[in-house]
């Protein structure tokens, strides 16, 4: 009878994490289920990043700190405290800075519906390159193919949502798709992630017919695929000697613009036609 | 309730690890304590409760990484927890050679079927072979430093009494 229980429990124990597989990995968007664990995983992780922040501040800030007064208690002092404040000015000089460019391209979209999102928790394995954001404003929902942006330019996209917090597709994941146009030189083209592990860098797939692009050209949104709004900023070309046939195509190496890993705050742009405060 | 600790401390040693090594100026996912963790389920807990909360933790950590299809980390865990239950019959592995030993061939496994599964069930994953590379540097200092990370869960099954006699020389 335990033999028998024992197979049961490992049978269920082995076919259900592949049914949960099969099912999330067939789904598009996210699934209520999806959403409900997505979300309380996301508030778990907002208060750890909350808690470790803070554990943090309290070593580099205080209990280092405190070391270093005691070795230097008589002579460096009053020097000490003078850095101290020297440096939480940079910090906040740096901070401010990084805040004013996300205000400026608010104000240099006025046509898109940019709202301000944390980032709360980053995965880069070799397999996916994914993001958790938590937008800031009250009362907006997150919803699956809004875009995500910083001054810089394109993140990626978000692909389940719940609710204020979503998972964030970037472009240097194998699994993402932009359609883009190289600015100023009339070429359309897909942009596809490259998912290397070593480097945050994506394909341009052109057609063949199309002339050789210059190393540096710009590479823009097209807005063609209806999720990206046009004529944001998505990289540049590299060295055009590196380019590779594929099929009917050419690809060109595109260094992305953002680097998401340098910010902890992004913006968050609702795709064509919504805005977003209408999700679920 | 063994296992109801054992999953807070999981948890909890997942949470400060991760800044820990980013402190320490390192990659966050250098140290795969969620493997050491089955492995010391394998070998320390009753065979049906070690499983099921190995299944448990699984889906925790699903739910904790953003991007992972949600069962991986279940279905991953839940076979390395069965081979390594299999093993502990045959090896020591309340000893640290022989848990070295077993964390490396466990850490390699997990990386291919994580690949071998993100094939199957991930519409969108190409797989690359250059990028189990990537994996390599976390299983050996996993493999290297699994008697010490061992030793939280094992000191706090001394504690609440979970842990054999026979299991308390690991400490």
């Amino acid at each position: 009878m335990d033999r028998r229980r024992w197979a049961v429990t490992v049978i269920a124990g082995l076919v259900i994490p592949v049914i949960l597989m099969f099912l999330a990995g067939r789904g598009s968007g996210s699934s209520l289920p999806e959403q409900l664990l997505v979300g309380l995983a996301g508030r778990i992780q907002g208060v750890a990043r909350w808690v470790t922040g803070g554990t943090s501040d309290l070593l580099n800030g205080y209990a280092l700190l405190v070391g270093v007064r005691e070795e230097n208690e008589r002579l460096l002092a009053e020097r000490d405290r003078l850095l101290q404040e020297a440096l939480l000015a940079k910090q906040l000089a740096v901070e401010v800075q990084r805040l004013r460019k996300v205000l400026d391209l608010r104000e240099k979209r006025p046509d898109l519906r940019l709202e301000a999102a944390q980032v709360v928790a980053m995965d880069v394995t070799p397999f996916h390159r994914v993001g958790r954001i938590q937008v800031q404003t009250a009362g907006v929902a997150l919803q699956p193919d809004m875009a995500v942006l910083t001054p810089e330019g394109l993140v990626g996209r978000i692909t389940r949502a719940a609710g204020s917090l979503g998972d964030v597709m970037m472009l240097g994941d194998q699994r993402s798709r932009v359609a883009c146009e190289v600015l100023g030189q009339g070429v359309l083209g897909v942009l596809i992630g490259s998912g290397l592990p070593d480097r945050y860098s994506a394909w341009l797939q052109v057609a063949q017919t199309e002339d050789p692009l210059p190393r540096g050209a710009v590479v823009v949104t097209s807005g063609h695929d209806r999720v990206f709004p046009r004529g944001i900023e998505v990289g540049y070309v590299l060295d055009q000697d590196a380019r590779r046939r594929a099929g009917p195509f050419v690809e060109y190496e595109v260094r992305l613009a953002a680097n998401p890993a340098a910010w902890d705050t992004v913006l968050v742009a609702a795709p064509a036609g919504s805005g977003p405060g209408t999700g679920p | 309730m063994r296992s109801v600790w054992f999953l807070l401390l999981l948890a909890l040693v997942q949470l400060l690890v991760g800044p820990l090594l980013l402190w320490m100026g390192l990659r966050p996912t250098l140290l795969d304590v969620p493997l050491v963790a089955t492995c010391y389920l394998g070998y320390a807990f009753p065979t049906r409760r070690g499983f099921l909360t190995t299944l448990v933790a699984g889906l925790i950590l699903d739910l904790w990484t953003p991007g992972t299809l949600l069962g991986m980390h279940m279905e991953v865990l839940g076979l390395l927890f069965l081979l390594i239950r299999g093993l502990s019959g045959r090896l020591p592995l309340d000893r640290p050679l022989p848990l070295i030993l077993v964390t490396l061939v466990a850490g390699v496994l997990k990386t291919l079927l994580f690949y071998l599964l993100s094939l199957l069930f991930d519409s969108g994953f190409e797989g690359r072979a250059a990028s189990l590379v990537w994996a390599i540097p976390t299983v050996l200092t996993t493999a290297l430093l699994a008697p010490l990370l061992v030793l939280p869960f094992a000191g706090l099954d001394a504690l609440t009494g979970g842990l054999r006699k026979a299991d308390r020389r690991i400490l």
